[in-house]
């Protein structure tokens, strides 16, 4: 395992193994995980505890991604980056509408995934 | 002052020598003269005269009576008519028995009549009469037998009568023709509009009035050109479509319109309905424009269909996406974190990863065919230049290219203003058919630059080439060149029009030279940034 500073990052997906898959590969680089599988719980979990970035899924039942940022800049720090993970094949736009600082189209390079978080994270502390 | 003018007049006659009064009496002609006279009009009458007596011999004929029947005057007279005329008969002699008896002469306007001995003539026709002469007091003289023959008038009369006949067949059939042709119109499941050179609205079918909401042709505009108002017409990108844009009225002034698509509103339910119009001008037989025809189709089930299927393949491209993250995912997951892994267990995550990848390209391609198809692919434009972009495509691909050799031969910079991705798209697409194309070892020569003033990138192969009796349609949705061939390497045939609609997108042009068995050469050109 490798240490990596003990940051947070929360994983918003309705889809428990795309949830496993990005908690495995994120713990495997030092990361402290949670995970939510919809946007409600996701404000839950931040209210429990303020993650470093989010991974946020837009299509989502009970809560979809749009409404999760829209609460969550309400009631929250809108320096904690939350970064687009969408299939949907105009994801730079689903970004934008929802203010987050990145995007990562499904399926993505796992060394992609790693290098936008890690930067983003970086960015955000700066 | 009358009498100035009266006695003026004979005055200025007599100096011309011709005038003579009315007044002037002309002397009585003598028994002689009178008798000469009426010789001379019995010979020159042109009505055919005989005079018959009562044993019916012929006493007397004219030159007119002569040419009539045919024979001459010296073998007619003196002779008995039967002995001169071979088709004399007891009916003739029924009819001076008849003129004899009642006194009363015999009329008969269209008397018909066949010459045996000169059949020729056919059958002859004849205005006669026959009148009985006599000498003083009831003594028979014998007959006076006037002829004219009327043949020609019968015949003219007959043609007249035969021609009208014709002519109401034709109408008849002309009607029935009409009202078969209506129903025909009537029964055709497009809307057929008809309209004069005023754009008077002059015939539309059932189907054109269903279209429209209507149920009578009463409640629609009797202006073509108000419809365009009446049913709210509208080009596809929503801007109102004006009367003289009408498909109809383009027709009136000489345009064929083909497949033109607008939008309209039921009259009745208000619902919006897609409409493709053609329309072409109806000529007389010297060219002339008599009016327009216009055929209606409402296509709005098919735009819904259409609709429907982008929509059920952008969801189903969706569900798919996330399962192919996982596997891939996973795989690149075990290819991470597993050390102690054998080369052929490598391979099959290396495999999975790659299966992924194609599966989204798959999917990738079905997307952004729907969206050009549609119209909704959108660009995001920026400065590109092409040369750093050609470098950057083929480290990229060269690299995965084990068996080819991918080079840039040339690369002048070349300001483009591009969706950067998308031309990306184009120049791997372009690469990996070279590739997939080309036998193994062989070089793909990459080249981007200025060319008369355009932006030109070219890619260039040494494989198999396209056969020229395909040449034509490789850039069609769907058409697949090698399809049956031993150069079937799969693929949905989509590669090329994707490109040809990107670059179009983009303002610029594509096209290739190709030689069966020596290779191929597709350029791009985009306008240049200035």
């Amino acid at each position: 395992m490798k240490i990596n500073n003990s940051k947070k990052v929360l994983v918003v997906d309705d889809d428990q193994d795309l949830r496993s898959l990005v908690a495995l590969v994120l713990r495997e680089e030092g990361y402290k995980v949670e995970t939510a599988s919809d946007g409600k719980e996701g404000l839950d979990a931040v209210e429990r505890s303020m993650p470093d970035l989010i991974l946020l899924d837009m299509k989502m039942p009970v809560m979809d991604g749009w409404q999760f940022a829209r609460e969550f800049h309400q009631r929250y720090d809108l320096r904690t980056p939350i970064v687009v993970l969408t299939a949907a094949a105009d994801a730079r736009k689903r970004a934008e509408e929802t203010g987050a600082v990145d995007w990562i189209g499904k399926p993505f390079d796992i060394d992609s995934l790693l290098e936008i978080v890690g930067r983003d994270i970086r960015k955000a502390r700066n | 002052m009358a009498m100035m003018k009266l006695s003026k007049k004979p005055g200025t006659a007599s100096a011309g020598g011709t005038y003579r009064s009315r007044r002037t009496r002309i002397p009585p002609l003598s028994v002689r003269e009178q008798s000469a006279l009426l010789c001379t009009v019995f010979d020159q009458s042109p009505d055919g005269m005989a005079f018959i007596d009562t044993e019916f011999v012929i006493r007397a004929a004219n030159e007119s009576f002569a040419g009539q029947v045919g024979v001459p005057i010296n073998s007619m007279v003196g002779h008995e008519a039967r002995t001169v005329f071979p088709a004399w008969s007891e009916q003739a002699e029924e009819i001076y028995r008849q003129v004899r008896e009642t006194g009363q002469p015999f009329r008969d306007k269209s008397f018909s009549f066949v010459f045996k001995d000169q059949p020729e003539r056919g059958v002859t026709y004849w205005d006669i009469s026959v009148s009985p002469v006599y000498a003083g007091e009831g003594d028979l003289l014998g007959y006076i037998c006037l002829t004219r023959e009327i043949t020609d008038r019968r015949f003219v009369e007959k043609e007249h009568r035969h021609l009208r006949q014709e002519l109401q067949n034709v109408a008849a059939e002309a009607q029935e023709r009409a009202v078969e042709m209506a129903a025909i119109i009537d029964s055709i499941a497009d809307g057929v509009l008809v309209c004069d050179t005023d754009g008077h609205i002059v015939d539309v079918n059932q189907a054109g009035l269903r279209i429209a909401g209507l149920s009578s042709k009463e409640e629609a505009p009797q202006n073509a050109g108000d419809l365009s108002k009446f049913l709210d017409l509208c080009h596809l990108d929503g801007r109102p479509l004006a009367p003289e844009e009408m498909a109809l009225s383009r027709a009136l002034k000489g345009e064929v319109v083909r497949g033109f698509e607008e939008t309209a509103r039921d009259v009745r339910t208000h619902r919006q309905l897609y409409l493709l119009v053609s329309a072409a001008p109806l000529r007389n037989e010297t060219g002339h424009i008599t009016g327009a025809v216009a055929v209606i189709s409402d296509i709005t089930t098919i735009r819904e269909l259409d609709r429907l299927k982008d929509q059920f393949l952008t969801v189903a491209a969706h569900e798919l996406k996330t399962p192919v993250a996982i596997m891939k995912g996973y795989a690149q997951g075990l290819l991470r974190t597993s050390d102690n892994m054998m080369p052929s267990q490598r391979k099959m995550l290396e495999a999975i990863n790659r299966g992924s990848d194609r599966i989204d390209s798959v999917v990738e391609d079905l997307l952004d065919i729907s969206k050009l198809h549609t119209g909704r692919l959108e660009l995001a434009p920026a400065r590109v230049d092409l040369a750093d972009l050609v470098n950057e495509v083929v480290d990229r691909l060269d690299l995965t290219a084990a068996e080819h050799r991918v080079r840039v031969v040339r690369a002048e910079p070349a300001l483009v203003v591009a969706d950067r991705y998308r031309l990306d798209q184009v120049i791997t697409n372009l690469v990996d058919n070279a590739i997939r194309y080309s036998p193994q070892g062989s070089s793909i020569d990459v080249e981007a630059g200025v060319a008369e003033d355009e932006a030109v990138v070219s890619i260039r192969d040494y494989g198999i080439g396209i056969p020229s009796g395909k040449q034509q349609s490789i850039f069609e949705r769907f058409y697949r060149a090698h399809t049956g061939t031993p150069f079937d390497y799969g693929g949905m045939g989509v590669g090329l029009y994707i490109c040809k609609e990107i670059i179009s997108r983009h303002g610029g042009k594509i096209w290739f030279e190709s030689e069966e068995g020596k290779g191929s050469t597709f350029h791009f050109s985009l306008p240049l940034q200035v």
